[in-house]
């Protein structure tokens, strides 16, 4: 994910949207997004863990 | 599905939390502020036809507001719930609570000494004596204190809680928001704001499937260690 796009996409659109539910679903979508990352960065983690694990050798 | 959102406040008008919430439920759910004498018939129809019941209103004492006692004293007796206590049986029951205190001082040990749950409990006694399945309940602690970016995560949890299955999973919101970056593109008119909004959604769904690819496999990484 290139966060700079993101962040970048979602300022000109919440600058262009009017209502107030629509900018929070917007500042919403960045943190869901750093979730996603994060969650990806720890799942891969414990997988090249396991995959590296004594067990496995 | 039918959410009501039932408003149980002394003082509607003072607040500074209700207007926002009922901006947000718009095209969501009905909201029904409380307001004595209630009319049972009228007050009957709205639950018989809501799938989803909220009630919502500030901890008063540890407990409802007046005006929402009064209300479910007067409101909730057979005529409502018919012979056997099942005419509301299947709806789901939710509370939104609205807090003057930190959210952190409810618990054991802590300068409100018990829990949320735990003061909220006669009214999930409510939802088990009528057979309605009861929603972890939506707490907003402190909203006159809430900065812009925790009021923005609040307005859409808000709409997560009248809409979404709960409890929800992450997978659920995440495809929650797929679904209103959609529903709001084809609301704009500028291509070039559609064509965005576009490109987000596609962004969100290409990395929620990368993680429930990574987390099966994970769990298949797992489950095979434990032979």
């Amino acid at each position: 994910m290139n966060e700079e796009w993101v962040n970048q996409t979602v300022a000109e659109l919440q600058a262009a949207l009017p209502a107030y539910a629509d900018r929070a679903l917007l500042a919403q979508l960045q943190v869901v997004l750093a979730e996603q990352q994060h969650r990806l960065d720890l799942a891969a983690a414990e997988l090249d863990g396991r995959a590296w694990s004594k067990r496995n050798w | 599905m039918k959410t009501l959102v039932v408003v149980g406040h002394p003082a509607l008008a003072d607040s500074s939390t209700q207007p926002f919430l009922k901006a947000l439920s718009q095209d969501l759910a009905l909201w029904h502020p409380l307001a004595a004498p209630f009319d049972p018939y009228n007050e009957r129809q709205a639950l018989w036809q809501a799938d989803r019941i909220i009630l919502q209103f500030p901890l008063y004492w540890y407990s409802v507001p007046a005006i929402m006692k009064q209300w479910l004293d007067e409101i909730f007796d057979d005529a409502l719930l018919g012979p056997d206590h099942t005419r509301l049986a299947g709806k789901e029951l939710g509370v939104v609570v609205s807090l003057g205190r930190p959210r952190d001082e409810f618990g054991a040990g802590q300068k409100q000494g018990f829990t949320i749950d735990e003061y909220l409990r006669p009214l999930q006694g409510l939802a088990q004596a009528t057979g309605m399945g009861w929603l972890p309940p939506l707490v907003i602690s402190q909203f006159a204190y809430q900065t812009e970016a925790q009021r923005q995560g609040l307005a859409v949890a808000y709409q997560q809680y009248l809409t979404l299955p709960q409890p929800s999973r992450f997978a659920d919101r995440v495809q929650w928001l797929a679904t209103r970056l959609d529903q709001l593109a084809q609301q704009v008119t500028a291509p070039k704001e559609r064509q965005k909004l576009a490109q987000l959604r596609a962004v969100l769904l290409a990395q929620q499937a990368e993680l429930d690819d990574l987390t099966a496999n994970l769990r298949l990484v797992r489950e095979t260690e434990e032979f």
